[in-house]
């Protein structure tokens, strides 16, 4: 036979694969002008199939040489399919579960992780990102937002089956990406599926010719929205007001502030912006990716490869040999092997690797930089003392950024993570048609290993200047030699599962199927382990069924469950049982909607109902049932010697059991206009029953020496999500795509267990999860006489400028007791995004916008957490917070924005118009912590919502004869933008990181170029 | 396809078997695969504890580490304590420096904020790991019989405590009996109601009998601290006392407290409303079987002597008609030293271990940092742990006399100074002291220091410190207005004494402080104890204890030998005919001997709510010297100390109990708050 293979444009294909369906190893590809040629005998079924394309069968009745085969793009309308969890896929159309398949090619922008790329991207998904650094810009997400104040909350993400992290995967390995949200997706991952599951596959390998992908990638990291610090002068006559202000004397006098103002003394009065020093605004990052995909009847294969290295944006001297910028290089490798054992036995073997190094300067702590920048004023330390001495104010954040990125030393932090993964398949069509076998083991280990190269300089601080000039040096930090540390731990899992499934239509009408799935498997992170408890392996054993049904693809209807266990539980209460059904219904198949409401492609309803489950306590607690005790020596009414004693050290209680979800769904898809318009909507319903929390109303009299825990938490999230896509066609060379989506979620607390309180506002019961709380305030005290007719504030002094806060229990003083709900929390309810793809011929725009809604942090009283900043947040917003530190921001010098005294104003040539501004945004200036202004209160509050202008993609394909002939399918020249622009209220810092006022690394804004190749 | 199957090769088949095989093995498995307990080996479970004797008796005494040291009446104390009555004050009530008596007496403790007073639930603790032990102690197989009956005896002990300790502070409490309650379930599982106080007292004697019967008759030295089958013994007759007093016995006095108070479950009083005499008889016969404990030699118990030496001084000549008086101890008071027999149970002087007084003392660290309250300001003490000038003139002169009936020939005199020091018993009292405070007996120099006392402080080296005569008028050295702390400084010109020791000092080179030890339960009690009940008989009462019936009736005798002996361990003389004739006169002397034997050893908080004059004694003005006077005559005025923590003292009948805390309340609303509190 021989023939000519052609595309859908009518240009011939190169590289298909040609083979008999029935004879093992006879194949052959198409040349370069699509031709091919191969032996067969009548009523042998030759098998063309090329990546992309539906394949084509052609039954062999009589010789051909022009044969013409005509290959289409892969369809993705009837038979398209959706992962729904243990490795099965359903039809689209037959799928009653809510799950977001995410459309692949939208996650290809160059990036740290996968996990960045899903806010505004995948509907149900709601993403914050805190940190720009490379090695920690990783976002953190939860499908539909945090449904539970127990612990974890945080999706279920797996990899081909296996639980994975989204930071190791390359986007281009990736075949597909689904988001499972209701119980009816989850309920078969039973304990584990409470928090949402992302379901990730990888390329396999096609039969056919050998395809090579590369990659290549250069971005450009550009430090946006850095806060401005006030040069020395600027700052010196706030420090001036700021002392005076409060009835003190003045910081500086004439004859200093002469020398300030013209800088004449570099080593007592500086003047240096840290930035400058320290920051380089833009820093390269580097990224190769080469793949290749393949293979013959018996065997298929997809190997890849990987890497990537990112530098910081810090200035380092590199002719210190102790300096080091901030890295982060990653090493990836994918191998899946699928292998024809016979006819029916299928043999895959995976295998991948990732390796990352963050290297760091020695000191470690990044975070520092940045406190430093926000806590160092400019007049504090010089960069470098005129007599060579490097210069701190103390240890960490206090000393100078400078030394800390070139005279620390280095640290690198390498994580490895490998899988090894064998399968084997075995189709029983042979006994039942549609039925078939699966086991699977896999092996997963992941070591982190972390040295430092740790030296210290000792540092410096000028106290005065002798009469001879010189200066008079207090040592601020001890050197310490060079030193070499080292600090590991280690992640291995097992893991084995076998399914057997079962798929069979009966009359064209009955599609019938059904899965079993048994797995265990066993986990150990020795992670900080320091006794035993934390190091026993993690278990889960677990059973799961659907059974699914549908007829006339018009009524369908899913049954799942699963049987879970996890060792966390005492024997004999260790099993969960977590059933869900859900129900679809599709009037678009009706004959009479086909034929009277044509522009009805598709439409349906669904709706599911069912429960998951979740085990893990917070922390590092585990075993909540067992009551330990600790055997001690002490001396029993101060006897003169000690006896053993012997008291429980935790208190479990033996009747505990899993935290429960149950997950309401409604959905509605549709696709109109000829599938030019689609959408899907929808509703849920999240309730968590039994969520776990130590028992705080267990009566006194029941004498426990510790509080257990109980499954006594209630709470629901609600909310709803969905996508919508408009494609239209404008002519032949040009068509459009828009798309948005949202997640909305919302939740209420309605039983937290809590000790009694006064009032009823001071419970978290009966108000939504992670509510701010703090004080109201009523702006800024107007006078004297405005302090003496309100209530007693009981944090410290207060004067007219200072916030003034409402009592609400009206009981004369302002304490704890008047702390109310204030807002909603950090972390976004609303997440959507919105933008499009326009195609002109070979050149593709697309544009993402993504924002956020109703999210509101404090920029001073929060309590924040990030590496180095544990407590309430304040430095780095308020001038002179710490007194000497606390850097001042730009925005602090405009008179109108801080309340200024109107006699001060008078005797400074203030314009008396903006004294005592009501309306100023810093309350009356304080040389040091204001106690009465640093509580968190709403005079501080921030609107985080913000809209961002995420990416922009510029994409020109070359596909022409001309480099088909070089052997090439075709080049894709990409230019992408990520974070171009942000709208917020916030001005000053990103909104996502306002809370750390400045003490973080920004997220950059990234300029890339990217070549795809393929071959 | 069936074709296909049929034809495979041996691999398929093989494949597919290893398959299943796989299947089976992992589904077998799967029964034991989530049971992790081989990890839990080097774990101490709970379930363990009762695999052996040794964890089991590991664990009681676990229970009894839970017990507040009983010396914390003072400060950061459990129980209200002498501040809350009119021994002592305080300037202090907040703070670091928590004084919960003055607190309670001011009536800063609510059910919302009982502060340290919050033990209701510690006690719990101890109950409920008593309970445990008690449940599964025959679980261990190594345990003997003895082991046994040792472990239950000290179990049943700890338990009975801690009912004892929820009586006497909160009122009767929620008896649990032998339950384990279970520890997670939903409120309303939890709802019960208080027993009576009765119920209370008949379950804890009860349980102080069974478990004294199984406890060691007494311990060895090294043991020092752990009750023996005499606290047991010495608790109930306390209890019976308590039990049988006005306010909780019936008539007018607990009919004006509690008539009220009604159990809302089933309407029964909380306490009994009808007077019952027979109580007395129990309390009588409950001493009695103290008393009457047995040793090698003679009785277990006596009160603690030094034997006199030449620096004891003479016995005073006295008017009042005590035969006794000068006959030898223990008859009378001749041939002892009775500043340094009182005063060396306290200061350390004295062997703890050996001492037949002690029924019950402990070590008490708490007790020997406490030194530093009283002490002056300028030796490093805060110099404010105050005495009332009522508890003063509490204390007799030195021939027997009140310093009423001494006032009348001169020998009690509140003018003038003394011109001579005086040493004795190797205390000095200095000349120059105010006229009040010479001729006194010995226990007033052995408790209270007063201004110009003299403090030795010999540990130290120090010039400066050693040998200080404290000066409390205002300005001077340890005076008001001298210390950094505006609050430091005595608000009546009196501070304890009780446990200082003559070597103890705070400051300057070598200075140190004796170990000291605090008295829970003293045979001085258990002889005032069984006078009060013997004298509060009308008839003759039969009373079954360990199998034999005795009969109790108010016989003088047995009032004076048990009253005589600490009247005469103090060096005073006893009761005379005519006394002993008065019941009611009897009952005032043991009341007033009460006050004074166990000034700030935490008995007349108890004593003045059970005879029912809470309110009477509280009422009358807390009075002291005038200590804001720089000179000393104007110093020397009776006043009342212009401090908020005298004039904020409320007086309230609710007082009588501390509350239970508002948290437990709202999770029981069987739960009854004690009266008065809300």
């Amino acid at each position: 036979m021989e023939g000519v293979i052609y595309d859908e444009t009518g240009q011939t294909l190169p590289g298909a694969a040609v083979y008999l369906k029935n004879k093992v190893g006879i194949g052959t590809t198409s040349d370069t002008n699509g031709k091919f040629k191969i032996k067969a005998s009548r009523g042998d079924m030759i098998v063309f199939s090329f990546i992309g394309y539906e394949m084509v069968e052609y039954l062999v009745t009589e010789e051909h040489k022009d044969l013409k085969i005509n290959f289409i793009t892969t369809s993705h309308k009837l038979d398209e399919v959706v992962a729904v969890g243990l490795g099965s896929v359903q039809r689209k159309i037959s799928s009653v579960a809510a799950v977001t398949s995410v459309d692949v090619g939208l996650l290809q922008a160059p990036t740290t992780s996968v996990a960045n790329l899903l806010g505004g991207k995948v509907a149900g998904v709601i993403s914050m990102q805190t940190s720009g650094e490379p090695g920690q810009n990783i976002s953190e997400f939860w499908v539909r937002g945090i449904g539970t104040f127990g612990a974890s909350s945080g999706a279920l993400i797996l990899i081909d089956g296996l639980e994975g992290n989204l930071n190791s995967i390359d986007p281009a390995d990736i075949e597909s990406f689904s988001v499972l949200k209701d119980a009816s997706a989850t309920a078969v991952y039973g304990v584990r599926g409470a928090n949402g599951v992302v379901i990730i596959t990888t390329k396999r390998g096609q039969e056919g010719k050998l395809s090579i992908t590369g990659r290549f990638n250069v971005s450009l990291s550009h430090l946006q929205r850095i806060p401005k610090y006030l040069g020395a002068y600027d700052y010196s006559l706030l420090a001036n007001e700021a002392m005076e202000v409060r009835g003190e004397s003045p910081l500086y006098n004439k004859t200093e502030m002469a020398i300030i103002e013209n800088n004449l003394d570099p080593d007592m009065y500086p003047d240096v912006s840290w930035q400058d020093e320290v920051l380089r605004k833009n820093s390269l990052k580097q990224s190769y990716y080469v793949s290749a995909r393949g293979g013959g009847s018996i065997a298929r294969y997809f190997l890849s490869l990987g890497g990537t290295n990112e530098s910081a944006a810090y200035k380092y001297d590199k002719n210190s040999a102790y300096s080091s910028n901030v890295g982060y290089k990653t090493y990836s490798f994918r191998s899946n092997l699928d292998i024809n054992l016979t006819k029916s036995t299928a043999l895959y073997f995976g295998s991948d690797g990732y390796l990352s190094i963050n290297s760091m300067p020695g000191m470690g702590n990044t975070d520092y930089i940045w406190m430093a920048q926000s806590q160092l004023n400019p007049m504090y330390l010089p960069t470098i003392y005129s007599n060579g001495m490097f210069p701190a104010a103390g240890e960490n954040a206090d000393s100078s950024p400078y030394v800390m990125i070139n005279q620390t030393g280095k640290k690198t932090n390498e994580n490895f993570k490998g899988k090894f993964t064998v399968a084997l398949s075995h189709d029983l069509s042979a006994l039942l048609e549609g039925l078939r076998i699966r086991a699977q083991g896999a092996y997963d280990v992941q070591h982190y290993f972390s040295e430092s190269r740790y030296i210290q300089p000792a540092l410096y601080m000028a106290l005065e200047r002798r009469t001879d000039g010189s200066l008079v040096m207090r040592e601020m930090v001890k050197a310490t030699p060079a030193s070499y540390s080292k600090y590991m731990n280690q992640y291995r899992k097992y893991h084995f599962e076998t399914t057997v499934n079962y798929n069979n239509v009966f009359g064209d009408d009955h599609r019938v199927s059904g899965l079993l799935y048994y797995y265990l498997s066993d986990h150990k992170y020795t992670k900080n382990a320091t006794n035993n408890m934390t190091a026993i392996p993690v278990r889960y054993q677990g059973f799961s069924s659907r059974f699914t049904y549908s007829f006339k693809d018009t009524y369908m209807t899913d049954f799942n469950f699963g049987v879970t266990g996890s060792e966390n539980f005492q024997p004999g209460r260790q099993y969960g049982f977590f059933p869900s059904v859900a129900i679809g219904w599709v009037p678009s198949s009706y004959q009479w909607v086909k034929d009277n409401i044509s522009w009805v492609s598709f439409f349906k309803i669904r709706a599911s109902y069912g429960m998951v489950g979740n085990d893990r306590l917070a922390g590092t607690s585990r075993f909540p049932y067992m009551t330990k005790a600790k055997l001690s020596n002490s001396s029993v009414y101060e006897s003169i010697s000690k006896v053993e004693t012997l008291n429980e050290s935790t208190v479990g209680a033996d009747n505990l059991e899993w935290e429960k979800a149950k997950k309401a769904d409604i959905g509605i898809e549709g696709r109109f206009f000829k599938d030019n318009l689609s959408f899907v909507i929808d509703f849920f319903n999240d309730q968590r029953d039994g969520i776990f929390q130590p028992r705080a109303q267990v009566p006194e009299y029941v004498g426990l020496t510790d509080m257990p825990y109980g499954n006594v938490g209630r709470m629901k999230s609600f909310g709803s999500d969905g996508n919508i896509s408009f494609t239209h066609k404008i002519n032949k060379n040009m068509n459009f795509t828009l798309r948005g989506n949202y997640t909305y979620s919302d939740t209420k607390i309605q039983d937290w267990e809590q000790s009694y309180m006064e009032y009823p506002y001071l419970f978290y019961t009966d108000f939504p999860n992670g509510v701010h709380r703090g004080y109201q305030s009523l702006g800024l005290f107007k006078d004297d006489a405005d302090i003496k007719q309100s209530p007693i504030q009981s944090f410290g002094t207060y004067l007219p400028g200072d916030i003034k806060y409402k009592d609400v229990n009206g009981d004369g003083k302002i304490d704890a007791t008047d702390k109310v709900p204030l807002s909603r929390s950090t972390y976004p309810m609303l997440m959507y995004g919105f933008g499009g793809e326009i195609q002109y011929k070979k050149l593709t725009v697309g544009v993402l916008f993504k924002g956020t809604g109703r999210t509101d942090y404090y920029r001073v009283g929060q309590y924040v957490n990030h590496n180095g900043i544990s407590g309430n947040n304040g430095m780095g917003y308020v001038p002179f917070y710490g007194g000497v530190t606390g850097n001042v921001l730009t925005m602090a010098n405009d008179p109108k924005n801080r309340w200024i005294p109107m006699d001060y104003a008078l005797a400074h040539n203030i314009d008396p118009a903006l004294a005592e501004n009501p309306d100023a945004i810093l309350p009356r200036l304080q040389y040091g912590k204001n106690n009465n202004n640093s509580q968190k209160s709403d005079f501080w509050k921030g609107d985080g919502r913000y809209l961002r202008l995420q990416e922009v993609t510029i994409n020109y394909k070359l596909n022409t004869p001309v480099i088909r002939k070089l052997g090439i399918t075709s080049i894709d020249f990409q230019l992408i933008g990520t974070n171009l622009y942000v709208w917020s209220k916030e001005d000053v810092f990103d909104p996502e990181q306002a809370r750390y006022n400045g003490r973080v690394y920004p997220i950059p804004s990234v300029y890339s170029m990217q070549l795809y190749i393929n071959l | 396809m069936q074709k296909n199957f049929l034809y495979s090769n041996s691999l398929v088949k093989a494949a597919f078997f290893g398959i299943v095989i796989i299947m089976l093995a992992g589904i077998i498995s799967c029964k034991d695969f989530l049971n992790v307990d081989d990890y839990f080996d080097d774990e101490f479970k709970m379930d363990s504890t009762f695999t052996q004797k040794r964890y089991i008796e590991a664990y009681m005494w676990g229970a009894a580490t839970l017990f507040p040291d009983e010396a914390y009446t003072l400060r950061q104390n459990y129980t209200p304590g002498p501040y809350a009555t009119d021994e002592g004050t305080n300037n202090f009530r907040e703070g670091n420096n928590v004084y919960e008596g003055t607190n309670f007496a001011m009536g800063f403790t609510t059910p919302d904020n009982l502060g340290k007073l919050n033990v209701w639930g510690t006690y719990y603790k101890v109950i409920r790991k008593c309970n445990t032990i008690l449940t599964h102690m025959d679980e261990a197989r190594d345990m003997t019989p003895s082991d046994h009956s040792y472990i239950e005896g000290y179990t049943r002990f700890w338990r009975a405590y801690a009912y004892y300790n929820l009586l006497v502070d909160f009122g009767p409490p929620i008896l649990l009996g032998e339950d384990i309650v279970e520890n997670n379930e939903a409120l309303e599982y939890y709802d019960r109601s208080r027993s009576t106080y009765d119920e209370a007292v008949e379950y804890i004697c009860k349980e102080f009998e069974f478990a004294g019967l199984k406890m060691p008759v007494s311990t060895a030295i090294m043991d020092f601290g752990r009750p023996t089958r005499g606290a047991a013994y010495a608790l109930i007759a306390r209890l019976r006392l308590i039990h049988a007093s006005p306010a909780f016995n019936g008539g007018a006095i607990a009919r004006r407290y509690f008539s009220d108070w009604i159990r809302k479950t089933d309407g029964v009083h909380y306490i009994s409303q009808t007077p019952d005499e027979y109580r007395w008889a129990l309390a009588a016969a409950a001493a009695k079987q103290v008393i009457d404990m047995p040793s090698d030699v003679g009785s277990k118990y006596k009160l603690y002597t030094v034997p006199a030496d030449n620096k004891t001084p003479v016995l005073p000549v006295t008017s009042i008609d005590d035969p006794d008086y000068t006959s030898n101890w223990p008859v009378g008071a001749a041939g002892i030293d009775h500043y340094r027999s009182y005063s060396e149970m306290f200061s350390g002087e004295c062997a703890a271990p050996t001492v037949d007084e002690f029924i019950w003392a402990r070590k008490s660290a708490q007790i020997k940092y406490l030194i530093r309250g009283p002490q002056p300001i300028s030796l490093g003490g805060w110099g404010r742990f105050s005495v009332t000038q009522k508890m003063v003139d509490a204390y007799r002169m030195n021939d027997g006399r009140t310093i009423d009936e001494a006032a009348s020939d001169g020998y009690y005199s509140e003018s003038g100074y003394s011109d001579v020091v005086k040493s004795f018993s190797g205390y000095r009292l200095n000349a120059g002291v105010f006229n009040m405070y010479v001729n006194r007996e010995m226990r007033f120099y052995a408790c209270v220091g007063f201004n110009e006392a003299f403090w030795p402080c010999l540990s130290t080296t120090d010039a400066t410190v050693r040998e200080h005569t404290a000066k409390y008028y205002a300005y001077s050295e340890d005076g008001r207005g001298v210390s950094n702390e505006p609050l430091n400084y005595s608000m009546t010109g009196y501070v304890l004494r009780k446990w200082y020791h003559p070597m103890d000092a705070l400051t300057g080179s070598s200075a140190r402080v004796m170990d000291k030890v605090y008295p829970i339960l003293r045979y001085a009690e258990v002889l005032l104890n069984y006078a009060e009940a013997l004298n509060n008989l009308t008839t003759t009462h039969s009373v079954e204890m360990n199998g034999q019936t005795m009969s109790y009736t108010r016989d003088m005798t047995e009032i004076k030998w048990a009253f005589n002996q600490v009247r005469h361990r103090a060096g005073l003389p006893g009761l005379t005919d005519n006394e002993l004739n008065d019941a009611s006169l009897v009952q005032k002397l043991i009341e007033q001997e009460r006050m004074v034997e166990f000034m700030h050893e935490n008995r007349r908080y108890y004593d003045v709510r059970r005879w029912g004059i809470y309110e009477e004694t509280e009422r009358e003005p807390i009075m002291g010297m005038n200590t804001d006077a720089s000179d000393k005559d104007a110093f020397y005025q009776r006043t009342m100390p212009g401090s908020a923590a005298i004039h904020g003292r409320m007086v309230n009948r609710k007082l009588m109990f501390v509350p239970i805390p508002r948290s437990e309340l709202r999770r029981l609303p069987l739960l009854d708050q004690n009266p008065g509190w809300n």
